[in-house]
């Protein structure tokens, strides 16, 4: 009897180990809930990176380097979601914003999971905030806001783009800089890889960009938005007297006022809401 | 008239080269024992940088260059700016998002106006439409408003922003009206030696101008200078060392040619049949004229008349005082930095400790050494970034000389360092004698071996083993919740998450009390009874010197010095 030749097809098995069946029994168990936040968006943001900061102390960096371009990921992230926090929150209070947005498209997966409220905030799902292009393109489509070429914000958001091109390489290429973003950040020519190196200093400097870049934004969007109240608002609402105009402006201050930094001391000025209101109305 | 000017013997003194006129300024110049090659670097094209502390000849050699080019035979087209007043700007730093923005805005006015001053002076016309200014008013209008810190103000005045391509089409078309083929532009205390995010800011702005037919030269400090990361020495930009070295053999020739140029014939004869008083003051001056300057106003202006002051002979107590009293304003340049730089007090503080222990140093091996006498110690590498910062401060102030490193094998690799030569004759610590003759003194100073010099180490000049913990930074706790920062350079409290706040360089120093100018207790006690004025800031304030003139005893000459003292304070 001939011995038959056994055909040998699993040879590309020889390269690693195998892919078991993985099937997480339930998306449900990564994700938690919790309602919305009656904060404002800055506080927000102020609370979130907060909390990674008193993580991110020098020991930290120093023992778990592999983990450290995932704090500034987190920094830019809460940074992200101030935008998306803040635009969705502006179209809910500014007249004018509702109407320069009405001709914007939404995805249909948005209005149906969003539904059931914060529909507003399903109108920015579909762009990244993570760099000064969509920002500023959302702030002069959505809002007719356009930022000053001379302005903080813009100075910073340019800050904001480079450093963006760093969270690109830890993101997407396991901290590897790409050509691309190498370029842009003009760094020196090697052949070998340049990978991102991001230390206790390297950390606190880029947590320092992004909230001066939430910080300036805010103080020049509220000086916007509350110029808008007092001179276009009066003429777009229904009914428009003084009783609505204090809630009006209420609301736009809640929008933007950080209570952990009025509670800090932080503010240039010390104002209270109706102190500011009666600011901007004087002649 | 240039005969009753140079008859004041008072008027010889204004030390620095941009307080003087056009006319003063010729007939006093003289020739730095390098001026020929360090002017043919400021004339030619490519990009050079200027170093030596305050007082070495910086302005004076931008100026020469400047009315060489101006001449008309020149190609050249220059613009001379001076940036003394760049720390006004400080503040925006800490209190805008876009304080780089309006920085280079600042720098580029300045320039502009610098350029359009030559133009006037070469007689052609200035672009102003080029850069959508109406005129020069409006550009010092901006100027003033950015100083101030008004920036609503200056964006209105500068609706479209300058940009360094303008700056290169106003050059371009300056050249083109002058019939000049390239354009050298001179920028004067050009990076702010305490303002480390400006002087990167300048960097950039200087490595952006520089084009092949733009050269910019620029004056900076040695020691404190922060180029910014794109900016390379050697590579951007070529230094140019300007400190007069005292071991330099036309050294004595040159602060003797000084002397003659600026005093009156018959007082600068006292020092002429005193050889040795004239050797042990230039010597002493250490390589900076405005100390030799100071010196020997002291010395002349011991005498109670101006008869007496050209007459009288000079004796070996006068020289001694006037080298105490330059060795003490030396100090002072240092010491003032505790005022302007709280942060780095500790570091001020352990500096005069430094110098203390270095003379005590060179007088040790002095009084050994059966060979030429040193002024130098030579400091184990490696040295602590600590006491790296600390040296250049003492650079900065012209105390310390660097003569770069000595490798010796084994050893080790030293930084070879010259101590303020007044300082050791303060001390005593060249000539190991209780009474040293001034001849003597000149002699061992002048005579120096290359390769004489006192060993020693940074723990050893800091009198500490841990070098941290004996130079700290003084930084507030977090104010929020008075937690002490996780490190020097932290931005954040690690334990409530609020920024850490770095005070002002510039407000620090101009809320200090008037007491921190170079003024007697007595005239700063009837300064604050007789005016509103109490402080740095006030003095500034007062630009027409109305309140300074209130006080008795205070006219039009003491005023405009005052007014000068607080402006160097916070230059």
């Amino acid at each position: 009897m001939s011995k038959k030749k056994v055909t040998v097809t699993d040879w590309h098995k020889a390269v690693c180990r195998p892919g078991a069946t993985s099937r997480p029994p339930a998306f449900n168990a990564y994700v938690s809930v919790a309602g919305p936040s009656k904060r404002s968006p800055i506080d927000e943001y102020l609370l979130a990176t907060e909390a990674v900061l008193k993580r991110g102390d020098p020991a930290f960096f120093a023992s778990q380097p592999e983990l450290s371009g995932l704090m500034l990921v987190a920094v830019v992230s809460h940074a992200e979601n101030y935008f998306r926090e803040l635009f969705a929150r502006l179209l809910v209070v500014c007249p004018i914003s509702q109407g320069k947005s009405a001709q914007r498209d939404m995805k249909l997966g948005s209005v149906i999971w969003y539904r059931s409220g914060q529909l507003e905030r399903g109108a920015f799902e579909h762009f990244s905030f993570a760099g000064s292009d969509n920002i500023i393109e959302t702030l002069s489509r959505y809002f007719d806001i356009q930022i000053d070429q001379k302005s903080d914000p813009y100075a910073l958001l340019q800050q904001f783009d480079l450093l963006c091109e760093l969270r690109h390489a830890i993101v997407h290429s396991a901290g590897i800089v790409s050509g691309k973003n190498a370029m842009k950040l003009q760094l020196a020519k090697t052949r070998a890889n340049v990978y991102v190196h991001v230390d206790f200093q390297r950390f606190q400097e880029a947590t320092e960009l992004c909230t001066a870049l939430v910080c300036s934004m805010n103080i020049e969007l509220f000086r916007k938005f509350a110029e808008r109240w007092r001179d276009k608002w009066p003429g777009c609402i229904a009914g428009w007297n003084a009783r609505a105009a204090r809630e009006r402006f209420a609301r736009l201050w809640a929008v933007f006022a950080s209570s952990l930094d009025q509670g800090n001391g932080l503010p240039s000025r010390r104002l209270t809401a109706a102190q500011c209101r009666r600011e901007v109305l004087a002649p | 008239m240039a005969s009753s000017i140079h008859s004041s013997v008072e008027s010889a003194f204004v030390e620095q080269a941009e307080y003087l006129d056009d006319e003063l300024f010729s007939q006093w110049l003289v020739h730095h024992p390098n001026e020929d090659e360090i002017l043919r670097k400021l004339r030619a094209s490519g990009a050079k940088l200027l170093t030596g502390p305050r007082g070495t000849g910086k302005t004076t050699l931008m100026l020469r260059a400047r009315n060489q080019m101006l001449k008309a035979t020149s190609e050249v087209l220059p613009a001379y700016v001076n940036f003394k007043t760049s720390l006004r700007l400080e503040p925006l730093y800490r209190a805008s998002g876009n304080a780089s923005f309006w920085f280079r805005q600042w720098l580029l006015l300045r320039t502009v106006a610098g350029i359009a001053e030559a133009a006037k002076q070469l007689g052609i016309d200035f672009p102003w439409s080029l850069l959508r200014l109406p005129d020069g008013a409006t550009a010092q209008k901006s100027i003033d408003a950015l100083q101030a810190g008004a920036i609503e103000s200056a964006a209105n005045l500068i609706p479209d922003p300058l940009t360094t391509q303008g700056l290169a089409d106003v050059v371009r078309h300056c050249l083109g009206a002058a019939d000049r083929t390239r354009a050298v532009l001179l920028f004067d205390d050009a990076a702010h030696a305490f303002s480390s995010e400006q002087q990167r800011d300048f960097f950039d702005f200087f490595r952006e101008v520089k084009s092949s037919w733009i050269s910019p030269k620029a004056a900076i400090y040695p020691g404190v200078t922060d180029f910014s990361s794109s900016f390379h020495v050697g590579h951007d930009a070529e230094e140019v060392n300007v400190w007069l070295d005292p071991t330099d053999t036309n050294y004595l020739s040159f602060m003797e040619t000084l002397l003659e140029r600026r005093l009156p014939s018959d007082v600068f004869g006292r020092f002429q049949v005193d050889p040795d008083s004239f050797r042990v003051l230039a010597l002493a001056a250490f390589g900076v004229p405005r100390n030799l300057l100071n010196m020997v106003r002291d010395v002349t202006g011991d005498a109670p008349t101006v008869r007496d002051r050209r007459s009288s002979p000079i004796s070996r107590q006068m020289i001694q005082r006037a080298v105490g009293v330059c060795a003490s304003t030396s100090l002072q340049v240092f010491k003032s930095l505790k005022k302007k730089l709280p942060v780095y007090s500790r570091f001020i503080e352990a500096g005069e400790g430094l110098l203390t222990q270095a003379t005590a140093t060179i007088k040790d091996y002095n009084a050994a050494t059966t060979k030429a006498a040193t002024a130098t110690v030579a400091l184990q590498h490696p040295v602590p970034p600590e006491v790296r910062t600390l040296l250049a401060f003492l650079q900065y102030a012209g105390l310390i000389r660097p003569r770069g490193d000595l490798r010796r094998g084994r050893i080790g690799t030293f930084s070879l360092l010259d101590v303020h030569y007044a300082l050791l004759i303060e001390a005593n610590a060249i000539v190991a004698k209780k009474s040293v003759g001034l001849a003597e003194l000149a002699d061992a100073l002048a005579k120096r071996d290359a390769h004489a010099f006192a060993r020693t180490t940074s723990n050893k000049l800091i009198g500490a083993q841990d070098i941290p913990a004996a130079l700290p930074l003084m930084l507030p706790p977090c104010h929020v919740c008075h937690t002490e920062r996780a490190t020097p350079t932290a931005r954040f409290c690690l334990n409530c998450g609020a920024p850490l706040t770095v005070s002002s360089t510039f407000e620090t120093a101009v809320s200090q009390d008037l007491g921190v100018l170079p003024l007697t207790a007595n005239r700063v006690r009837s300064i604050k009874a007789q005016s509103n004025i109490k402080t740095v800031k006030d003095v500034l304030l007062d630009k027409d010197h109305t309140e300074l003139r209130r006080v008795r005893m205070i006219g039009p000459v003491w005023a405009t010095r005052i007014s000068r003292y607080a402006e160097e304070f916070v230059e």
